[in-house]
């Protein structure tokens, strides 16, 4: 891509170094080739009525022609007037789901001959995921948990040896939903690293095709595999205003500016007790998250005690029991417990580290039961602050 | 009679005037209690007020099956403000647990020193309530039991 | 018994196993562990620190380490039974099969505290958390100045190491409180020491308020008065550090329970300067 395609696309974002295109038909390939390289391929599908996360067998399992209605507490699938292969936002799944399986065994032991215990190997192979159709936004994610589970003082061996196997083939969004504020977050709609391919999905008078970023030599050496030709200006102008437009249409957004102060220096907001008047702690915001790490650990012995298993599973900062110390819940109200997610999603977490926990991919606000806004709840926290000179600016 | 330098070492007349702590001096006498020596008892009547220098006292309460230990006060400290408060008696029993040395303001002395310098009075009571609002919190953190509370070790 | 395989240790959740030596009774429902690994040592650790305690096939729960840091052979953890799995753990005969990981966390400042007087506040069984340090004190008491051990607790028969308090008062300053000497219904060895709150031990402790370093733990109530107890004697928050107790599931900073605002008590903690953390834990139920 030439600077003055850049321009002209008025993309300030970093513009493709250089880039390809393969035509639709040429994706089946670059399955095939993921999958001759031993990958197994998870990408969108539809099932039960939502865009989900599942093996794929080949492009015709992709959501073709399909794409998501969101708004606070609500999700529809909507047929398109295209046959876009990625033309939703995102569903209710997310990557971490296979990085961090929602249960797993940590490890298990079993009593030896001599009436001893030892610590079993894990049997499980370690899957090796080519994840197809990542948004921008989902890349963000991984990288939050990258630094969770992977940067800290202890690696988590079952995400990182999980991670380490990885192949990352974006998909860069061009159809935000109701829900969405990746601008808002820096986070999207256009990937610019973390993947080893980035696809732009393009259905013009030019037919249905991807522009193709490359990010690493797996990603080259999968490309190489397929049809492709190098991109024309016109075809990364088209891809760049794909996103461009995306960027326009954000249903939603949040002002982060300075957001850590504002939180911690809100921590008796009254604005706590309005969002507790309406949360259910569920829990499903968590579990919805693509960032949200927390696990607990459960211990499984078959009956006769000589096998036991501790199991490992996603845990909510919803729950009662999750803050259970010296006989009672520390966080024992739901304003509490609203307030640890979304002080520890986007204040805290820049302390633990270094960046937000939110990515602004809106599931939170789409999968809560009622419908509450993370977008809302800081804008309303932001607009009756106390101010400086202890007058009220509502 | 004690001279008013013995006196002006206690923390108890810190914010008093040196004025005030050789009025407050003629109501003063040095005393020493022995181990397990009754300093007062409850009921009687609360004829001093006495400014602990050194040593342990246990307040307590009498019980059929012996004495119940309240609280224990030891290095300076100020032992009893019943004299202060009508009907001027002890409301427990004060023991010294191992020697004790005081300094003992006569009630009726203190009491019309401070009906006739309001002044003093006033300094005099801040300085009492303080004491008494830090016993109070004391009590209340035990009514807490909090000890109790803690589980596993530490973490 | 085979050893543990690297695959798996290599994993920060799995334990080492390691066989119950001793097991003695510290209290009614407090019991003190001695368990050495079954096959590699324990790696060392540091006063303050705290390991992840699996009873087999009930859970894991985070125990402060409560013996001699020099002590390389033998692990001793000072437990409570309160649940599931810390009565699992106290009902270990000599022989019985439990699983260890760690060390974890920050310690007690032992070092940044040399060269001045050093004040140990301890409140029921938090003076278990507190013991490897003051083992460290004493192995080094030329290192330090005055040194002060503050204890209270519930009531005399709740009193952690009281033959070992004995030998410590040969070496430094020993204060002991409890709340209740006598108790309906129970019987309790005679009492003639201190009653009252073991923050009334403060203002008779000899040390000096502008350089003493302040180690204190038990229940967080207590904590806090105690902070604020040292605090009107002059020694600064900067300089006085708490042990947290929070939730914790892993202990290495990867399950997300035992957070307290910006801190994770596993990793950050489980000491922590009051200084610091003190403005967060005056926010009710974060």
């Amino acid at each position: 891509m030439t600077a003055q395609a850049a321009s002209a696309a008025g993309d300030a974002a970093r513009p493709p170094e250089s880039a390809e295109v393969i035509k639709a038909d040429a994706l089946e390939d670059l399955l095939d080739g993921l999958g001759r390289r031993g990958y197994t391929v998870v990408g969108p599908t539809v099932a039960d009525g939502a865009i989900v996360y599942d093996e794929l067998t080949s492009v015709a399992d992709l959501p073709r022609g399909w794409t998501d209605e969101q708004s606070p507490g609500r999700y529809r699938l909507a047929r398109r007037e295209d046959e876009a292969w990625f033309g939703y936002a995102v569903g209710p799944h997310s990557w971490k789901r296979y990085l961090l399986p929602p249960t797993h065994t940590a490890w298990s032991a079993e009593r030896t001959a001599d009436g001893g215990m030892r610590i079993l190997d894990d049997p499980s192979p370690v899957p090796r995921y080519a994840f197809v159709g990542v948004r921008s936004c989902e890349l963000a994610a991984i990288a939050v948990q990258d630094r969770v589970f992977i940067r800290g003082p202890f690696a988590d061996t079952v995400y990182a040896r999980r991670r380490d196997e990885v192949l990352l083939v974006a998909v860069n969004c061009g159809d935000p939903a109701g829900t969405c504020f990746c601008a808002s977050m820096g986070t999207g709609p256009r990937a610019t690293t973390g993947f080893d391919l980035a696809l732009t999905e393009l259905l013009d008078d030019e037919g249905h095709r991807f522009v193709v970023e490359v990010g690493t030599a797996a990603g080259r050496a999968l490309l190489d595999d397929v049809t492709h030709r190098a991109a024309e200006q016109r075809d990364v102008a088209a891809a760049v205003d794909i996103t461009d437009r995306a960027a326009q249409r954000m249903g939603r957004q949040m002002d982060v500016t300075g957001i850590r102060e504002l939180l911690y220096d809100n921590l008796e907001h009254p604005r706590w007790d309005d969002v507790a008047s309406r949360c259910l702690a569920c829990g499903n915001c968590t579990l919805a998250c693509p960032t949200c790490f927390c696990t607990s650990v459960t211990d499984v012995t078959d009956l006769a005690g000589e096998r036991i298993e501790r199991q490992r599973a996603w845990d909510s900062c919803f729950t009662l029991d999750f803050t259970y110390t010296a006989g009672a819940p520390v966080r024992g109200t739901t304003r509490s417990r609203y307030r640890q997610w979304m002080t520890h999603k986007l204040a805290t977490w820049i302390d633990q580290f270094g960046s937000s926990g939110c990515v602004g991919c809106g599931r939170c606000i789409t999968w809560c039961p009622v419908g509450i806004d993370i977008t809302e709840e800081v804008a309303a926290i932001r607009g009756t602050e106390p101010d400086e000179s202890g007058e009220n600016e509502t | 009679m004690m001279t008013s330098h013995l006196l002006a070492l206690h923390p108890f007349v810190a914010d008093l005037t040196s004025e005030q702590i050789v009025t407050l001096s003629t109501c003063a006498t040095a005393v020493r209690f022995a181990p397990g020596a009754l300093i007062f008892r409850e009921g009687e009547t609360a004829d001093a007020c006495y400014l602990v220098r050194a040593g342990q006292v246990a307040l307590q309460l009498h019980a059929p099956d012996g004495p119940l230990v309240v609280e224990t006060l030891t290095g300076e400290h100020v032992l009893g403000w019943s004299w202060l408060v009508p009907p001027h008696r002890w409301r427990f029993d004060a023991v010294a647990v191992d020697d004790v040395d005081a300094i003992s303001l006569d009630a009726g002395c203190l009491r019309r020193l401070l009906g006739d310098d309001p002044a003093l009075h006033a300094v005099v009571s801040r300085q009492l309530l303080a004491i008494v609002s830090d016993r109070l919190e004391h009590t209340r953190v035990r009514l807490l039991d909090v000890y109790g509370h803690h589980h596993a070790a530490g973490v | 018994m085979l050893p543990v395989s690297e695959a798996v240790a290599a994993t920060p959740l799995a334990p080492r196993l390691t066989h119950v030596d001793r097991v003695e009774r510290e209290t009614a429902d407090t019991v003190t562990l001695h368990v050495s690994a079954v096959d590699t040592e324990l790696p060392p650790f540091a006063p303050g620190q705290f390991d992840m305690l699996s009873a087999l096939g009930v859970g894991e729960v985070p125990i402060s380490v409560s013996g001699d840091p020099d002590d390389r052979v033998t692990r001793q953890y000072t437990i409570r039974a309160v649940g599931a799995v810390t009565r699992a753990l106290t009902s270990l005969r000599p022989g019985g099969v439990m699983g260890v990981r760690g060390p974890y966390g920050h310690p007690w400042p032992v070092e940044a505290a040399v060269g001045a007087d050093v004040v140990v506040v301890a409140g029921g069984l938090g003076l278990a958390p507190l013991r490897p340090a003051i083992h460290h004190l004493l192995a080094h008491r030329d290192r330090y100045g005055r040194i002060s051990i503050l204890y209270g607790a519930r009531s005399p028969d709740e009193l952690l190491f009281a033959d070992e308090m004995q030998r410590w008062q040969s070496d430094v300053d020993v204060a002991v409180t409890v709340d209740a000497p006598s108790a309906p219904g129970k019987a309790i060895p005679p009492w003639d020491g201190r009653v009252g709150v073991v923050t009334t031990l403060i203002p008779d402790a000899l040390f000096d308020p502008h350089r003493a370093t302040a180690l204190v733990c038990g229940p967080e109530v207590m904590m806090r008065f105690t902070a604020r107890a040292l605090a009107d004697q002059g020694v600064t928050g900067e300089r006085v550090y708490v042990s947290l107790e929070r939730s914790m599931a892993c202990g290495v900073g990867l399950c997300g329970h035992c957070q307290l605002g910006p801190f994770f008590v596993c990793v950050d903690g489980p000491v922590l300067r009051h200084g610091l953390v003190g403005p967060w834990l005056a926010v009710r139920e974060l």
